[in-house]
């Protein structure tokens, strides 16, 4: 029989219980599909933290009286105790639907009774099954609203979108980075024509695109610069020396790896600089 | 006094440290790893300095980053905090070569007081009681004939050890081989000292320490005790609380006088902590710490003191301002730690991103704590997150006050200790105070029964 279940959590590492149920619900049959994570504001209150949601399509064995049983302990396992302050659950599972079946037994009604008006069952629901997208358009005002994708799930639609936009462009590299210095970066293969439209005014070849190395510091120290020293806009050849960090009275060579044309000098002779801070820029196109 | 300190820690401990600074009007240096880049501590210092990646070995251990840091930062002296260099003697002694002045006692006092066989010898010399062992043993044989003198049940400990690795208990002979190899191996494969000793096991004891407090000048005074008894399994401490509840007149003024002893038969200066066994009125010296420890701020709250800036202070040679007879408690004070760490996962530590951080306030509540809602807590690390501490004018209104600033806590992102803290708080062996470093462990045992 296929069954459809709901999962929420809104307590503690909220994926990593939904992803520990997951992995427990596999011993109860065959995972057919998994909704992705869905975040959602709790019901009649506030206050409390927003749920994460997902929907699993198992196709198993158990009645629907022991896959019920079967839930609960799963639930128990993943450290849901009865009465929790506030009510925040670290894990809750339900039976949405069970083939197509209709069971009205005491402790077990299937379809779930509110599935209908609840946002957060329905629209992951929608996504394993797509005959209940019609029903999510009747959802009551403001169920749809208040489900979202959680953000690690909207990171992968970001980068997805990103990696498109990219390929709309000429560029070879495109790195972003964030204030922690985390870094995607998108690099293209080979050099395929740009995809724009011609315009009249870009008659002239455009600059060959860069492809920036830095060149960073790997200790502490007072940064000195190689005399003569390499300038901005120079080519540099082989494995020059373009500095050395001198640090309790030992001096580290800082290379520049290869050839290529220097770009930037992003230090001054005497300047104290830390670990992984980034000394030169070179264009290695 | 100093010109400029570099703060060679993270977390809340670097902030503390800072904060002492800055009232004293001494600049900082903050040192960081490159996943702390947006922690609070390189926030709040005047200079900071990435020495290294994440893991500690290549940041916070890495000790010629943090000594070129220092030196081109011009600072003249070198707090370390507690763990990461604390009570490395190696590294007091480079910071001394390179004309820093470690911020802690001499690095001889550390090297004597960081092998354990060692420090109980001198202890022991210096009129200490300490629990019956033996010195360095250098074979099953020898450990054996040791454990029939001492009778069981005994205790092996490695000499570099720490943590509870490389210890076992033996409860008979039988037991005894398995236990020598098993400790030495664990021993050499987490301080590369494989080297054992031997020591009485005391059965259900209190674990209570002194804080003491010395000069360069030969002035030392103890600031009362603490007790550290709500220890998790692997016997790290949870819950402390100063003074130590039911602790006979006797026994107190055993402890005091001993740990002043200790610290004068070493010639000790600037702060440390003894700890000791405590069972009945039986008083055994276990090991002394030559750091300030994390729950330092209990003492502080009932001597009203501060004891980074002393530690400032006198490291910059300064005199204490006063003796013992000087020196009052008052009233009572509760410390819980809050580690992103899942107590129904056997405590193991909780990585992520905390989404909402709301911390408590309010009369006699003080929170020591370096994140925030936003923060990243890194898998490198330990888990500690906060410190909570209360003070009232008794126990009962510590505790009352402890529980009311635990509801006000919001941490959510990873699982924490909050709810076990509550739990503890008023189970009837914490508010009788009559609890022993068992007590912990049989609680989280009984909660597991609950749930299977």
């Amino acid at each position: 029989m296929l069954a459809a279940i709901g999962i929420g959590s809104n307590l503690g590492d909220r994926a990593g219980s939904i992803r520990r149920a997951v992995d427990r619900l596999r011993n109860l049959g065959h995972i057919i599909a998994r909704s992705r994570l869905y975040r959602s504001t709790p019901w009649g209150r506030t206050g409390q933290p927003d749920f994460c949601n997902a929907v699993v399509l198992l196709e198993t064995q158990l009645s629907a009286r022991d896959l019920l049983a079967a839930l609960q302990q799963i639930e128990h396992a993943l450290g849901r105790t009865p009465g929790e302050r506030w009510g925040p659950r670290v894990i809750d599972l339900d039976i949405l639907l069970y083939g197509d079946r209709n069971i009205e037994e005491p402790g077990l009604q299937v379809p779930h009774p509110r599935l209908w008006e609840r946002g957060f069952a329905l629209i992951p629901l929608a996504e394993v099954d797509p005959r209940y997208a019609a029903a999510v358009a009747g959802l009551p005002p403001g169920e749809r609203e208040s489900v979202a994708l959680m953000s690690e799930e909207l990171l992968v639609e970001r980068v997805r979108a990103l990696a498109e936009a990219f390929l709309q462009t000429d560029l070879m590299r495109l790195r972003i980075t964030d204030r922690n210095d985390d870094a995607v970066e998108l690099r293209r293969k080979h050099v395929a024509p740009p995809r724009r439209e011609p315009v009249a005014e870009q008659s002239q070849t455009p600059a060959p695109p860069l492809q920036l190395d830095r060149i960073k510091a790997d200790l502490v120290g007072i940064v000195r610069l190689s005399r003569p020293g390499a300038r901005e806009g120079e080519n540099v050849e082989g494995d020059r020396e373009l500095a050395y960090v001198e640090a309790l009275g030992i001096r580290t060579p800082v290379r520049s790896l290869g050839g290529g044309r220097l770009v930037n000098v992003l230090c001054t002779d005497g300047q104290p600089v830390e670990y992984g801070q980034v000394l030169f820029e070179i264009d290695r196109g | 006094m100093f010109r400029k300190v570099l703060i060679a820690n993270r977390g809340e401990i670097a902030l503390r440290i800072n904060r002492a600074c800055r009232e004293l009007g001494v600049r900082t240096v903050a040192i960081f790893s490159e996943p702390d880049r947006n922690s609070l501590h390189v926030r709040h210092a005047d200079e900071a300095f990435c020495v290294g990646p994440g893991p500690a070995a290549r940041s916070y251990l890495n000790i010629p980053n943090i000594i070129s840091t220092a030196l081109i930062t011009g600072c003249d002296a070198v707090h370390p905090g507690y763990g990461f260099l604390a009570e490395n003697a190696r590294f007091a002694e480079i910071c001394a070569d390179h004309g820093l002045t470690f911020i802690g006692p001499k690095p001889d006092v550390i090297a004597a007081m960081g092998d354990k066989a060692t420090a109980k010898r001198v202890m022991r010399e210096a009129g200490v009681a300490t629990t019956p062992g033996t010195d360095i043993l250098w074979s099953v044989d020898e450990a054996r004939k040791a454990a029939q003198e001492i009778a069981y049940p005994v205790l092996l400990k490695a000499t570099a050890g720490g943590g509870g690795k490389g210890m076992r208990v033996v409860h008979g002979p039988e037991d005894l081989e398995r236990a020598y190899s098993a400790a030495t191996a664990e021993a050499e494969a987490s301080f590369k000292d494989g080297r054992l000793y031997m020591e009485k096991l005391i059965v259900k004891p209190r674990h209570i320490e002194v804080q003491i407090l010395g000069d360069e000048f030969g002035n030392l005074v103890h600031l009362g005790e603490r007790d550290c008894s709500v220890q998790k399994p692997s016997h790290q401490k949870l819950i402390e609380e100063a003074p130590a509840p039911n602790l006979s007149p006797t026994s107190r003024a055993a402890l005091h006088e001993m740990a002043v002893r200790a610290g004068k038969a070493v010639g000790y200066s600037n702060a440390g902590t003894l700890e000791f066994l405590v069972s009945g009125d039986a008083v055994y010296f276990m090991e002394m710490n030559t750091r300030i420890q994390v729950e330092h701020p209990v003492t502080e709250m009932v001597y009203n003191i501060d004891l980074v800036k002393e530690q400032i202070r006198v490291a910059a040679g300064e005199r204490l301002g006063y003796s013992q007879s000087d020196l009052r408690a008052s009233g009572h004070a509760i410390e819980c730690r809050i580690n992103a760490e899942d107590p129904r996962n056997n405590f193991a530590p909780a990585a992520g991103t905390l989404t909402s951080v709301v911390f408590p306030g309010g009369p006699g509540i003080r929170v020591d704590t370096h994140v925030f809602s936003g923060a990243a807590v890194p898998p490198y690390y330990d888990s500690m997150i906060a410190k909570i501490i209360a003070i009232g004018e008794s126990r009962e209104a510590a505790i009352a006050r402890m529980e009311r600033a635990l509801h006000e806590t919001v941490i959510e992102g990873v699982n924490t200790t909050i709810e076990q803290c509550l739990e503890i708080l008023s189970s009837q062996p914490f508010v009788r105070g009559r609890y022993t470093i068992d007590f912990l462990p049989q609680l989280m045992a009984a909660a597991a029964d609950r749930v299977a």
